[in-house]
């Protein structure tokens, strides 16, 4: 898009033209970083739910001053002659389409009962409410999905919705699992829609990945900086498979990797620290790739703090005959300060063995880590064992 | 730019696949027919010769809810995208 926007600068600074955005990503706020970096500045509106029903991006839509839609896919250099020259007349006068509060879809809802009432009710909750009544969205949307299982649409935005509350909320991981699973879901409904599936890409394995996604972030940072400006703030830094690189084929870079704890030697931590973790896609096929997120938290209720100063926090992962594991060893980055308490976490990727039957599988693995309890309290090197459930399908 | 530019070119990879398998099954319909087609399909809430879908999204400036109608009187590029 930025390319077309180049490529139209004399036509739009004479004023032939005016151009608007509307963006498909679950995160705005790093669209806002990237207008400021590409110096755009056209008016933008955020269509995360994709309540527009496009299946690709970039779309250049030339619209007439009547509303009119004129081309779809339009190319820099027909639009002068094929848009910007051509005269459109008035069209006869359409009824107006009033927009609908939430309440009055809400009784719609309640009296038509169909799938698509509900949807409408959804849709105009998180558009009036934004993340403020996800719940309620949530479960209208569930309800337009439980009235006919083929609603793709409402599928994809239920899942829109829950990574919506992880993000901006508790950060429970059972929400991030349940918006994979949603899109997951939705993609097997349409899988030409790729709207969609750049949601799952976005936190998927490297190797179904299409491009990095966010890796431009510090460019942009960096560049912005350098002009003397602000960057924009965001919300979620983007981590893990947000940057991660894609990848033509599955590698491990994990050959001869000593395992920490082989002989099963250090104490067990049972309360200190809770481990969860959420596999993308939500299920995947024998010889296929997933992309494994841990999140551990120290237990606040019990005044637990990470203590950075005595070694790395190591987890490792043992996969199962015919599985591999990328990397098997993990070490992830510690905080500066001596003691802290910020939610770490870990990615890695699975590759389920050619041969694995479908069902769940159970993918055993451990974590070592040193701990203290209280301030200045006793501090101790742990080891917690964990289970990843994979749905093999 | 360049990096941009480099990653559109992969986006529309899925639409040229499905341009060139149609006319590698020899559909027969015009070069223009087919191209109208395939947008169709992409988006199919938008179609040359009507209005604009009249929804309304939050502006990613202040989040008050806008329609694409509001910006009527004028010739409009409309730009759907992503950062990525």
């Amino acid at each position: 898009m930025p390319g077309w926007h180049k490529a139209t600068k004399k036509l739009r600074e004479k004023g032939a033209f005016q151009t608007i955005g509307i963006i498909q990503e679950q995160h705005p706020d790093r669209c806002r970083l990237f207008m400021q970096w590409k110096k755009l500045e056209f008016p933008v509106l955020v269509d995360s739910f994709n309540m527009l029903g496009v299946k690709v991006v970039p779309m250049t839509i030339a619209i007439d001053e009547y509303g009119i839609v004129r081309h779809v896919g339009i190319r820099p250099g027909d639009l002068e002659k094929e848009f910007l020259s051509k005269t459109y007349s008035a069209p006869g006068k359409a009824p107006r389409h009033k927009p609908q509060t939430a309440a009055t879809l809400r009784k719609r809802a309640d009296e038509k009962n169909t799938s698509q009432a509900w949807m409408q009710y959804a849709d105009a909750l998180v558009l009036e409410n934004g993340a403020k009544e996800l719940d309620a969205a949530i479960s209208a949307y569930q309800s337009a999905i439980a009235l006919d299982r083929s609603n793709g649409a409402a599928y994809f935005r239920v899942g829109v919705a829950y990574r919506m509350k992880y993000d901006r909320y508790n950060g429970a991981v059972e929400d991030f699992r349940s918006a994979v699973e949603h899109w997951g879901k939705a993609l097997d409904l349409d899988p030409n829609q790729y709207i969609w599936r750049r949601r799952i890409q976005q936190y998927g394995p490297r190797l179904d990945k299409p491009y990095p996604f966010y890796d431009w972030v510090r460019t942009a940072r960096h560049d912005i900086i350098a002009r003397g400006e602000k960057p924009a703030t965001l919300r979620i830094e983007p981590r893990g498979a947000e940057l991660a690189q894609p990848a033509k084929r599955f590698t491990t870079s994990s050959q001869g990797v000593a395992e920490p704890d082989p002989r099963n030697q250090i104490d067990r931590d049972r309360s200190m620290v809770l481990i969860e973790s959420a596999v993308v896609p939500a299920e995947v096929k024998p010889g296929g790739v997933l992309r494994l997120h841990m999140t551990f938290r120290v237990n606040r209720g019990e005044d637990v703090h990470w203590n950075n100063e005595s070694g790395p926090m190591e987890i490792w992962i043992r996969p199962l005959a015919g599985w591999k594991a990328d990397p098997q060893l993990v070490r992830p980055k510690l905080a500066g300060a001596a003691q802290t308490t910020e939610e770490r976490h870990a990615e890695l990727e699975l590759q389920v063995a050619a041969s694995a039957d479908p069902g769940v599988v159970l993918v055993p693995g451990y974590a070592l880590y040193f701990v203290c309890r209280g301030k200045d309290g006793v501090c101790l090197y742990r080891r917690q064992d964990f289970i990843v459930p994979v749905t093999v399908r | 730019m360049r990096l941009q530019d480099k990653t559109s070119s992969r986006r529309f990879f899925c639409i040229r696949r499905i341009r060139s398998s149609m006319v590698f099954w020899g559909v027969v319909w015009g070069s223009s027919m087919a191209l109208a087609q395939v947008d169709n399909a992409m988006a199919p809430r938008i179609q040359v010769g009507k209005p604009f879908p009249d929804l309304s999204f939050p502006s990613l400036i202040d989040g008050k809810l806008t329609s694409v109608s509001a910006f009527r009187g004028k010739k409009t590029i409309l730009h759907v995208f992503a950062s990525w």
